[in-house]
This record gives structure tokens, C-alpha cells and sequence, in this order.
């Protein structure tokens, strides 16, 4: 079952001539793990931008569950983000002066949602978070601070998961580990993630891959 | 908790510096506030109390019955009380006594008060002489004082058909307001009354006239029977005269919204640099799923929560402030006899208005930042704050001092500085901050300085010229040890009447003064001179201008002298005078003493010339009068030198003007010290918006100075940069501002003719300081940002904030 389209999909910046993507359609099925992989300045970031609701799109559409998101408000568009898209960044972009917890639960907060502890107690013990629950983000490590952001994007069972690099900051071992969470929860919990990287290897474990080039998409497994 | 504030409350733990120098930045404003709503309060009180005391209530019930009167003192509604005593009016058995005004008809009220009445409505209005003390003792109004009725002497009186006989104790000042009718007052006889009047001040100050229309009315009283102070309600607000009451409150008005602005653009500043620098952070929690009404929601919650322990200290500062101001004052006025008590009210009231105001404020000035935290893209955070800033084609176009620029980090700051896009806003806060500042300031010092600060001279003695008094006199001065000026002159009562064309003079009396040749010779080069002083002309556009009351140099023409006895018989001397100077009093060295600059000037002859003048006329010896002038060295010595001049001259007129002026000093001083206190927080105000705004502009930026800092550049050649780009940005606002804080000064001057507009002067002291102020911030400014930048992890800066 698709669940996530976008058609037609362009964005051009002001003042740049160059279109940062031309024409993409892309459709995303449920359970799905996609990699999109290009060169840097390709316009993969984005694309995820734009599916992901944070960035507008200069002409096309994007549809999750069939509602086109950027007919939404503004209001309106947050709060679809918040229950639907979960985002994870390269540099974590975790709020400082919250606790591993606080950062986890702040989506499910601001929703005006209580909380499951239930959920929020397996989160931490798959994310091995644990014993640092009550930790701020500057005491953490790279590998714990990304676990961290990938707990926050999985606390409101997102229909997607966006992920810009989420390794790109960190080294081997930590990426196996983080990918290790990702596939878990597409396994697991059939989460559609859709990831950026710039790693053969990571992509490689994605279940599809498309690569962006010039802004221009094309299917490459 | 509530998820938005616990964002917050965690905010400010973790960002105490900011968080203490934002509480500071509104605690600056909020003892403004209370300060000037504290003591606006405690101003209304202390005017109502010295107006209550003036006339012993506020609310009196006229011709009531004694059963009426009983029953309102029981009903417990008032603070205290007095009453009087109306009886049968009386005539005066010797109707030759009276003055011709009051002869007719020959009717007199006749007022009876016990001891404590008269001590609480008559005493306030004593004019001359004691309150009476016996039933045949009497006090009367000062109109009817005369040479036949003077305290010590008999008044026989007509009262229903017989006579009765009084002793006149003293006179008193019929024309002040007051509660005691006016006529003759005297002891209680224990007679019954044709009725009675009841003097009363309420226990609650709200709505005196509907609480005193219910008591009037519960009592069989008509509301025509009701009087009121009405110099007391006024100070309440609850004046009739809707006109009295707009004028009370705007006055209030216009001084918070002096303090509104200031207060908003300092409050403004403060939390428009925390939104900037959290930019980030909002744009990361809009990317989470935060609503841009979530967003204002948490900046607004922020600035009312930050406003709350800065209001906490405007009241601890704001009110100790007043307070010792007060306690300061009132030490004063004792120390100086001012019949003068300055209360300190702290009540629910001002508290009250001082925090809605402040919240009111806050919330104004987080509106605009609010707004724009909720506009912030969750793009912003993604990309780490490297949105391009929007610019104009103008703006990226390099003009010849740009081009013609050959030092790297000149040109760089003047392309930074042309390209900065919160140029504009940080302009229009500096010129705003710098216009308040000079305008008002320059207002007040104005006021300050044109304040009443009395006559020249400390004393000043008025005898009947003699030779052997002169001798004497100039005995004393050179004895006593205390005298930093004297002049001695001589003052006929004969007026010079000038012919004069030109200037505002035409047609003025001059008092004709007489020097010793010697002084004739040395001083005024044996010539007849006119000492020129100034006069306000007033225009129809209510533009007021001081100019000089002669406007040539020199005068030659006739003059005409007259005395008060040649008026009568109407034959005035008429002589021809040559050569007349006209000499301004500035230039006369120690005539100032005598000659007020902004008195009525006069002509000086030589006692020789008066003599050969007025031979002929055969005037009277006594009708010139010998004046001395004297200024102390120390002026609280005053009293021993008056003392020694009374003893020695029991007839001279002498006229102790540090004990005559210390009211009117001491008002002054009230009045410089409330004016300064308005000052000092203004300029805080202003100095503290100057540094915040300064400095968010840096915070701000220090991402981008990292970047500079990455390829290479110096911490010192950053330094210098930005203050280059911080210099324009000030010398700008200084110039801008100064030219309209000018502007809106002589415009404030004019439209309150405390100062003729033609001797308004630029306000050069107050555009220096604020200059000198602006260096200063520049300098320190300097020297932080070089600490920051040589202290600052760059690495950390440009991977994330």
C-alpha cells in the first residue's frame, strides 16, 4: 500500500537559476526501507525536506495517507508533522536543557498526549537509554545523543521516519549501531523509513535506492 | 507541568546569565513604574492631607440640627471630625468703624467654636494676632481689619437688640478656602445655636460625594446642605470639573507613556535577543511538531514570567527608592521650618496599576518577537541558521567608499554595515533610545534651572536715609564676618518717566536711584544710566520672547519725574537729561544684588544731580530711603546678623530672604530632587537598551565571526571590524537622534513657556553625554568582543550552536 507520493515535485531557491529539484515522483509503500543517495548539492536533503513537510515544495505534491500536506495550514501542517513525520538529523538537534526523556516524550507533550510509559520505558531499553534517562544531551556521547533523536522521531508511531545522514556524524561502530535501531523498528514494527546517506554500505541495506543527481531522480535498485 | 513551561522554566536554569541580565533590563523599567505610580500616589495624599489640614475636613454638613449632628457622629463613617457653631448675625454698634466697602448693610455672621474647633478650622486661616481663648475674645476678618480695628482694641456688638462687648484678638484671611463662615468668630458661649455645621473626613476615600449624599439623606439632610473641599476631591480625582480631572490624570498619563516607550523599547530589546539567539531551538521544536501558536504561546509565557521577579524588584527598588526620597524631604522640611509633610502611600492602588502596567508592557513588546518566533521555518534549524538574509540589489551594490576602500577589514565592515538587514531596526531603537534621552533630560534640567530660586540678595535692609544710620550700617557689615557682598544705594520715591521709541519700554516708570559721586565716577563714568534689565514679551501665537527693555544704548531726551504727591496735584518736573546710558545689568559687577535681571531696572543719578534737580521741588528729606543688599558667606548664619541690624536700626524694614524663600527653596529642591530622580531612570533606561541592543548584535552573530575566525581572520581584526560596523550604527543613531531629541525638547519648551523661546539654547550637554556614553559602550563593547572571540570554541560554533 503506498502511503507516501509526491508528484511532480519541484523547488527552486530564490535567486538561484538552477532548479534544486526537477520533476520527482516518487511513491513510498507501507513497511518500506528507502536510501536516497547522491552526490552533495544533489538535492537529496531536499526532496526529504519537502517529504517530510519541514521545506515547500516551488510546484508538485506531496500525499501521506492521501492528504496533500502542503494544502495545510500551518497549524495544521505542525501538527501533522508531529503525528505523522518523525525527522532525525545528522547533528542530533536535540534542545540542550531537556533530559533524554524530556527529549524523547517533547512530540507526544506537545500534542497535549499523556504519555505511555510502557512505551516510553521500551523505547529507552531498545535504544539502551536506559540508565541515562535522565541525562542532558551535552553528557552523552554522538552514537547515545543520535539514539536519543531516534527515539524522539519513533515516541508518536510516525507513518514516516526521515533520516538526513543520520550516520554521517558518527563512526563505524555507533553507525552499525544506529542502523541496527532503524532496521529493528522497520522490521519490528513495519516503520517506513526513508534515509539519506552518502555510505555504499548503508544503502546498501536499505530495501530500495534512489539516487538524485542535478535534482533529477533515478531508480537505481 | 505543562510541556511549554517546563521549556522555559528549563530555559532560564540552564541560561542564567540571560536570564538575570532580561530580569535586570525589566526591573529598570518596572521601578520606573513604580516609582512614578508610588509617588504620584504619595504626591495626591500628601496635597489632599495639606488641604484637608487647611481647612479642617472634606465634606461638610451646613445648618444641620443638633439632633441631626448627633446622629451622623454616630455613625461612625469618619477619620475625625470638628464642628461650629452659626448664631444670629450681629451689627457693630459703631458703624464708622467699618471700612466704606462694608458699611452697608451692617450684618455680620457670628461663628462660635470650642477650643479644639478653633484649633482645627480657624487656625489654618489666623493671619495676625491668636484664636480667642475667652468668650470675650474675637477674632475678625481681615477686611474689616483698620486702623480703628486692630487686635487689642474693643468691637461692641448689636446681637438680638443688646449689646455685648469683645476685645479684638487677632485678624484672619477671610479669602482662604474654608469651612468657617466668613464674619466674626469667637469663643463657644454655650448658647444654643440657630444651627450648626458638622466638619467631617470620611474613613474611606472612595466616592466621598455619594458617601456623604447617603449619609445626608439617611438624615433628613439635603444634598444643598453639602459643601465640599474641593481642592481635596480634586487631588482624589473626584472633582466635579471633568475638565480637573482629565488634567490630574493626564498628567500621570503623560509620564507613563514616557515611561511606556522607554520602557518598551528596553523591554523589547530583551526579549527580541533571546528569540534570536534561540532561533534555532524554535525552528527545531516547529520541525517536532510545534504550532506557531505553541511557539508565541512560549515566548509570550517567557516574557510575563521573567516579568514577574522584575516587578518583585521594582516594588523592593521602586518603593525603598520613594520612601528614603520622602524621609529625606521631610528632614529637610523640618530642618528649614517648611510647614510641610511629605506621606508616603503605599497602597493597593498604585501596586496594583504599576503591574498591569508592567504586563501590559510585556506583553506589547514580546508581540513583535513572539510573532516572528512563530514565523521561524523548521528549515532554520535544519540548516543551521544559514538562510541568506534578504537583500536588495541596492543593497549589494557597492558604493564608491566601498570601492575606493583599499584596507580588507574597512571594506569589509562597510559592506557588512550596508548589507546588515536589521540595520534599519537597530537604527530606529538608537535614535528613539537617544531622542528620549536628550529631549527630556534637557526638559528637565530646564525646569530646573528655571525654577524659583528667590531674590538675589540674603538680606536686605529699607531705612530712612540718614548720615549717621548710613555710618553705622556700613559699620556692621564691615564688622560682621559673614558678608560676601554688600551695596549700599539710595532710592527716591520719585518715578523717571522715560520718552523711548524703540523697544518694549515706551512709557515706563523707572525708580530713580541716587550713588555717592565716588561710586558715580568709578561705576557709571559720571553719566545718568538707565540699568537695563529684561521683560517677557508674549506674542499672539503664545510664543513668549525675553528681551531686553531698552533697546538702544544710549537715551537723550526729556524726562519726567513725579513724585506720589505731585500726581495727586498732577505737576510733574519735566527736565531734559544728556547723554543717558543704557547699561544691562550683566555688565554691572554687583548691582545684580539690588537689580534683579528680570526686574524693573532703574535710573541712576549722583546725589549731587538728585539735589540740584529737585531743590526747587522742595521734597521732603524722608522721601528717599537708604537700601542696602547683602549676600553671606554663610548663609545658615543668617539669623545673628538680621538680629544685630534690628537691634541696631528698631525701625529699618528688614528683610531676611533665606528665612522668607526657605519654603520656596526647599520646593525647589523637591522639585530638582524628583526631576533628577526621573532623569537618572530615564538614562538607566536608556544605557541599559544601548548595551542590550549592542550586545544581542553580537550574540547574534557569533556564529558567523566563528566563521571569519575559521579562515583566518584575527580576533583583532574581527574586533575591529565590528566596531567599525557598531561605530556607524551608533555615530548614526547619535546624529539622528540628537536632531530630533533637540527638536522635540524645543517643541516641549515652547508649548510649556517655562523658557522664552529666543534664549532656548541647543542642548550641548546633553548631546556630549550621550556621546560620551555611546564612546563609552564602544569602548567596552571592544573590549568584550575581543574576550569572546579569543575565548569562543569555533569548532563547536560552526558544527552546531
Amino acid at each position: 500500500m503506498e502511503i507516501l507520493t509526491a508528484s511532480h515535485l519541484s523547488k527552486q531557491y530564490p535567486g538561484e537559476q538552477n532548479l534544486a529539484l526537477d520533476d520527482i515522483n516518487l511513491a513510498v509503500t507501507a513497511g518500506e526501507f528507502l536510501a536516497i543517495v547522491g552526490p552533495s548539492g544533489s538535492g537529496k536533503s531536499t526532496l526529504l525536506h519537502l517529504l517530510g513537510g519541514v521545506d515547500r515544495p516551488s510546484s508538485g505534491s506531496v500525499k501521506l495517507y492521501h492528504t496533500d500536506i502542503y494544502a495545510l495550514n500551518e497549524t495544521k501542517l505542525a501538527i501533522f508533522r508531529r503525528r505523522q513525520v518523525g525527522l532525525i538529523y545528522q547533528f542530533y538537534n536535540l534542545i540542550p536543557n531537556l533530559t533524554v526523556t524530556e527529549n524523547i516524550t517533547l512530540p507526544t507533550e506537545l500534542d497535549g498526549q499523556k504519555v505511555e510509559q510502557t512505551r516510553l520505558e521500551q523505547i529507552l531499553a531498545t535504544l539502551g537509554l536506559s540508565d541515562k534517562r535522565n541525562a542532558l544531551p551535552g553528557q552523552l556521547s554522538g552514537g547515545q545523543q543520535q539514539r536519543v533523536a531516534i527515539g524522539r522521531a519513533l515516541i508518536n508511531q510516525p507513518a514516516v521516519v526521515l533520516a538526513d545522514e543520520p550516520t554521517g556524524n558518527l563512526d563505524q561502530r555507533n553507525s552499525q549501531e544506529i542502523m541496527q535501531l532503524l532496521h529493528a523498528a522497520n522490521i519490528k514494527q513495519g516503520q517506513t523509513i526513508i534515509l539519506i546517506t552518502h555510505d555504499p554500505l548503508i544503502a546498501q541495506q536499505a530495501s530500495r535506492v534512489i539516487t538524485i543527481e542535478d535534482g533529477q531522480m533515478k531508480e537505481t535498485r | 507541568m505543562n510541556v511549554i513551561t517546563r521549556l522555559n522554566l528549563r530555559s532560564f536554569r540552564t541560561e542564567k546569565k540571560r536570564t538575570i541580565a532580561t530580569i535586570l533590563a525589566m526591573a529598570i523599567a518596572a521601578t520606573m513604574a513604580v516609582a512614578i505610580l508610588v509617588g504620584f500616589r504619595s504626591v495626591q495624599l500628601t496635597i489632599y492631607n495639606r488641604e484637608r489640614q487647611a481647612t479642617g475636613g472634606v465634606i461638610a454638613f451646613n445648618q444641620i440640627t443638633a439632633r441631626q449632628k448627633d446622629k451622623l457622629l454616630a455613625s461612625g463613617h469618619f477619620a475625625s471630625t470638628a464642628s461650629l457653631k452659626e448664631m444670629k448675625p450681629v451689627k457693630l454698634v459703631d458703624k464708622k468703624r467699618l471700612p466704606t466697602a462694608l458699611k452697608t448693610p451692617n450684618h455680620f455672621e457670628i461663628t462660635e467654636l470650642t477650643s479644639k474647633n478653633l484649633n482645627k478650622l480657624v487656625a489654618p486661616l489666623l493671619e495676625s494676632g491668636h484664636l480667642p481663648k475667652t468668650q470675650q475674645e474675637i477674632l475678625i476678618p481681615n477686611d474689616l481689619s483698620s486702623e480703628q480695628n486692630r487686635s487689642g482694641q474693643k468691637l461692641t456688638v448689636l446681637a438680638a437688640g443688646q449689646k455685648k462687648d469683645y476685645q479684638i484678638v487677632g485678624t484672619y484671611n477671610a479669602y482662604l478656602p474654608g469651612f468657617v463662615p466668613t464674619g466674626l468668630i469667637t469663643y463657644d458661649q454655650q448658647q444654643v445655636a440657630t444651627s450648626e455645621t458638622l466638619i467631617v473626613t470620611p474613613k474611606n476615600l472612595t466616592a466621598i460625594r455619594a458617601q456623604a449624599q447617603q449619609l445626608a439623606s439617611n438624615n433628613q439632610i439635603s444634598a444643598k446642605q453639602l459643601s465640599f473641599n474641593e481642592n481635596a476631591l480634586l487631588m482624589l480625582g473626584q472633582s466635579t470639573n471633568a475638565h480637573q480631572r482629565v488634567e490630574l490624570y493626564s498628567t500621570i498619563l503623560i509620564c507613563l507613556v514616557i515611561v511606556g516607550i522607554a520602557a518598551l523599547i528596553l523591554i523589547f530589546t530583551s526579549i527580541n535577543l533571546s528569540v534570536r539567539a534561540r532561533r534555532q531551538r524554535y525552528g527545531l521544536l516547529r520541525s517536532i511538531g510545534m504550532t506557531p501558536k505553541q511557539l508565541r504561546h512560549l515566548v509570550y509565557q517567557q516574557a510575563l514570567t521573567l516579568a514577574i521577579p522584575a516587578l518583585l524588584l521594582g516594588y523592593l527598588v521602586g518603593i525603598g527608592g520613594i520612601a528614603f526620597a520622602i524621609q529625606r524631604l521631610n528632614q529637610l522640611f523640618v530642618k528649614n521650618h517648611v510647614n510641610m509633610q511629605l506621606y508616603f502611600a503605599v497602597d493597593w492602588l498604585p501596586l496594583l496599576s504599576a503591574a498591569i502596567f508592567m504586563m501590559l508592557i510585556t506583553l506589547l513588546a514580546a508581540a513583535s518577537p513572539a510573532i516572528r518566533a512563530s514565523h521561524t521555518t523548521p528549515i532554520a534549524a535544519i540548516r543551521s541558521l544559514s538562510i541568506s538574509p534578504k537583500l536588495t540589489r541596492h543593497q549589494l551594490k557597492e558604493t564608491r567608499l566601498i570601492e575606493h576602500c583599499h584596507k580588507p577589514i574597512l571594506k569589509l565592515a562597510l559592506k557588512n554595515y550596508r548589507r546588515n538587514a536589521q540595520k534599519l531596526t537597530m537604527l530606529v531603537m538608537l535614535t528613539t533610545t537617544v531622542a528620549i534621552f536628550i529631549s527630556l533630560t534637557s526638559f528637565a534640567t530646564n525646569v530646573i534651572s528655571n525654577a524659583p530660586s528667590g531674590t538675589n540678595e540674603d538680606l536686605s535692609v529699607t531705612m530712612t536715609n540718614a548720615p549717621e544710620q548710613e555710618i553705622a550700617l556700613k559699620q556692621i557689615l564691615k564688622q560682621s564676618n559673614n558678608i560676601k557682598k554688600s551695596l549700599i544705594i539710595h532710592k527716591s520715591n520719585i518715578d523717571a518717566s522715560l520718552v523711548i521709541a524703540k523697544g518694549p519700554s515706551s512709557g515706563t516708570d523707572l525708580p530713580l536711584v541716587t550713588v555717592d559721586a565716588q561710586r558715580f565716577k568709578r561705576d557709571f563714568n559720571n553719566h545718568p544710566t538707565i540699568i537695563n534689565t529684561q521683560i517677557y514679551e508674549e506674542f499672539s501665537g503664545g510664543n513668549r520672547i525675553r528681551a531686553w527693555l531698552f533697546a538702544e544704548k544710549h537715551y537723550q531726551g526729556p524726562v519726567t519725574f513725579t513724585t506720589d504727591l505731585q500726581r495727586s496735584t498732577k505737576h510733574p518736573q519735566k527736565v531734559m537729561l544728556d547723554d543717558v546710558h543704557i547699561v544691562p545689568i550683566t555688565q554691572l559687577i554687583g548691582y545684580q544684588l539690588l537689580f534683579p535681571i528680570d526686574g524693573g531696572g532703574a535710573l541712576i543719578i549722583s546725589t549731587t544731580q538728585y539735589h540740584e534737580l529737585f531743590k526747587p521741588l522742595k521734597i521732603p528729606k524722608d522721601s528717599i530711603d537708604l537700601l542696602a543688599g547683602v549676600t553671606l558667606k554663610n548663609r545658615d548664619k543668617h539669623i545673628a546678623l538680621t538680629n544685630a541690624l534690628k537691634q541696631r536700626f528698631p525701625n529699618a524694614e528688614i528683610y531676611d530672604s533665606i528665612s522668607a524663600n526657605a519654603e520656596s527653596t526647599t520646593i525647589a529642591i523637591t522639585m530638582r530632587v524628583i526631576a533628577l530622580g526621573f532623569i537618572s531612570l530615564l538614562s538607566l533606561i536608556s544605557l541599559a537598551t544601548i548595551i542590550n541592543h549592542t550586545f544581542s548584535a553580537l550574540i547574534e552573530q557569533r556564529r558567523g565571526l566563528a566563521m571569519l575566525q575559521s579562515i583566518g581572520t584575527t580576533p583583532g581584526q574581527v574586533t575591529k571590524m565590528l566596531s567599525i560596523q557598531n561605530g556607524l550604527m551608533m555615530f548614526k543613531g547619535w546624529l539622528i537622534g540628537s536632531i530630533i531629541g533637540s527638536a522635540i525638547y524645543y517643541e516641549l519648551a515652547k508649548q510649556s513657556q517655562i523658557e522664552p523661546i529666543n534664549t532656548l539654547n541647543l542642548p550641548v550637554a546633553q548631546i556630549m553625554m550621550a556621546g560620551i556614553v555611546l564612546i563609552l559602550i564602544q569602548l567596552i563593547f571592544a573590549i568584550i568582543t575581543h574576550h569572546i572571540l579569543t575565548h569562543q570554541n569555533i569548532d563547536v560554533l560552526i558544527r552546531n550552536d
